[in-house]
């Protein structure tokens, strides 16, 4: 799956020391500090967002109140995990918040959520362009990538954000105990279910893998 | 079957290697004769792949910018409330600044107050405060004002209060035409007609005697100059007190022209003319004596004295044609400075405050 364009600084950690510098900064009133950390995390951020809602405009939103938030909050930030652990539980609360009201409005409207996840989806333009640029691969690429983003929306909340955690953002195990404030043994659990549970969803829609 | 089940929950975390040394075993040892387990272990790899390859997106335009612009709002919002409600680099609580300012405010507009009865009133005392600040501390404790003088100048701010109120209450008696006064309104076309002049003091004094019942105010003006209060002869024995004695003629002419600005308030002030002046004499007790026989053979009435140190204060009512020749002979006996003097007031009777005082 080389097509796939995954790009590598995603995964590294961030400078934990250089990230708390700019904290410290901001929490002397030095609002000009929060630009180093919004433009190390921003696109983390709302990577993440937009796999746990799987729309675009949504996690943009999302993002943005998340950091506004953390810029409110972070007077109180006192550095017992890093910036950027502190600042993902942040993330995704407003996530889960965002697909609690979108529940809520798709009960009043009568829509199935398997059936707005598979319209959802959608910023191809934001796709991260690849090598290939052939039409036909692109188009198949582009319907895998849906499906597999329609199996992440049809997960429960707690296995989702495990999953995207993990698997999508490169979370280590500690990190994901410490966001989510859970105990280790539920977080391997849930993340195999998880696991478990992509790959009969994928099966079921693709086919044979 | 079960056991193919149970393998394939541990299928996920044995990809990643965490299983214990024992669970990975037993997970090998059913691999390596189970296809099916095989197979589904190939679908959970593809699909985990799946899942880790998906293409990051990338931010809209502006993104960073976006979320900055509204930190800075934030932070701007942010100093708005601290400058209002913090303003200094510690944090003082919200209900210690209203205390502040509630009392600053109280202290001004109980200042305030004083100011506007003091221009209202001419003969009420100064303002509490500033009053205090001239006086010197004595260090016997001030014996009890007198009775008569109780109307007056008080050493503490309540009893202060209270002779302003009193005076208030005074002056609204004087608002209301007393008898007194209606019967010195009827006397006055006696004395135009029959171009009398009014020489005994006793006749003045015995149609004042029959107002005593009715209103006290008159009496309680001439008690206010016959004794003298205790605090303001020490206020004016103070060198604040006699520092300026320009100043101070200006305030007291002030006063005394004062009620005509208001004469809404004090209608019976201002009604009669007044007039004010300054003797500068070498002997101050026998030039007191010539300025009474003065007044007494120009037939002026109400006299009354006031003596503090290094000054005295007669004041008299007196027709206005003959306040010209008491002026004349005045100034025979000093240097007389005219502050306030009414023009030509023929027949009406006259206000006259006359302060003599040593060179």
């Amino acid at each position: 799956m080389l097509w796939m364009s995954k790009t590598i600084e995603d995964k590294e950690a961030p400078d934990v020391d250089e990230d708390m510098k700019h904290v410290r900064a901001c929490q002397k009133g030095d609002a000009e500090a929060f630009a180093f950390l919004v433009e190390r995390h921003s696109k983390k951020m709302l990577n993440m967002a937009y796999r746990m809602l799987g729309d675009y405009d949504e996690a943009c939103d999302v993002t943005q109140e998340a950091f506004l938030a953390a810029f409110r909050s972070i007077a109180g930030f006192k550095g017992e995990s890093t910036f950027s652990t502190w600042l993902c539980r942040i993330v995704i609360n407003y996530a889960k918040n965002r697909l609690k009201q979108r529940q809520s409005l798709s009960r009043h409207e009568s829509i199935s959520l398997d059936e707005a996840a598979g319209e959802q989806g959608g910023c191809a333009a934001c796709l991260t362009a690849s090598n290939e640029s052939h039409p036909g691969e692109m188009l198949e690429r582009r319907e895998l990538e849906f499906c597999v983003q329609r199996c992440i929306s049809g997960l429960d909340e707690d296995y989702r954000e495990v999953l995207v955690m993990r698997d999508i953002q490169g979370f280590s195990y500690e990190e994901i105990r410490q966001t989510l404030r859970i105990p280790d043994g539920t977080v391997k659990s849930r993340l195999s279910r998880a696991r478990l549970a992509m790959k009969d969803c994928l099966k079921n829609i693709i086919g044979d893998l | 079957m079960n056991k193919c089940h149970d393998i394939q929950k541990l299928l996920p975390l044995y990809e990643e290697g965490i299983l214990s040394d024992a669970e990975k075993q037993v997970v090998e040892d059913h691999l390596a004769q189970c296809p099916d387990c095989r197979r589904e272990k190939a679908f959970l790899q593809k699909a985990d792949q799946l899942v880790k390859n998906l293409p990051s997106v990338e931010e809209p335009p502006w993104f960073q910018q976006k979320i900055m612009a509204q930190v800075r709002e934030e932070a701007g919002k942010k100093s708005f409330w601290q400058k209002w409600f913090f303003p200094f680099r510690f944090r003082v609580p919200v209900q210690i600044v209203a205390t502040i300012v509630i009392a600053v405010l109280a202290v001004y507009i109980y200042r305030s107050g004083d100011d506007q009865v003091q221009r209202i009133l001419p003969g009420a005392p100064p303002p509490a405060m500033e009053d205090q600040a001239q006086q010197i501390p004595s260090p016997a404790p001030a014996p009890e004002p007198k009775p008569q003088a109780g109307k007056e100048v008080s050493s503490t701010v309540g009893q202060k209060k209270v002779a302003v109120l009193e005076k208030r209450t005074k002056d609204k008696d004087s608002v209301i035409p007393s008898d007194a006064s209606r019967l010195r309104e009827k006397e006055m076309p006696e004395i135009k007609s029959q171009g009398i002049q009014v020489k005994d003091e006793s006749v003045l004094k015995g149609s004042y005697g029959t107002e005593a019942s009715v209103s006290p105010a008159p009496q309680a003006e001439v008690n206010e100059f016959k004794s003298v209060p205790e605090s303001v002869a020490d206020s004016e024995k103070s060198p604040a007190g006699r520092a300026s004695p320009a100043i101070e003629r200006k305030k007291e002419a002030y006063k005394m022209a004062a009620p005509s600005a208001v004469g809404s308030m004090a209608p019976s002030a201002a009604a009669q003319p007044q007039a004010r002046i300054f003797v500068r004499v070498d002997d101050l007790g026998a030039a007191t004596v010539e300025v009474e026989r003065i007044l007494t053979r120009h037939g002026a009435g109400k006299v009354t004295k006031k003596v503090t140190q290094g000054r005295t204060t007669v004041r008299a009512e007196i027709i206005g044609r003959d306040w010209k020749e008491v002026l004349s002979g005045l100034k025979r006996i000093g240097t007389v400075e005219e502050s306030s003097m009414s023009g030509d007031a023929g027949e009406i009777l006259i206000h006259v405050s006359i302060e003599i005082s040593v060179r």
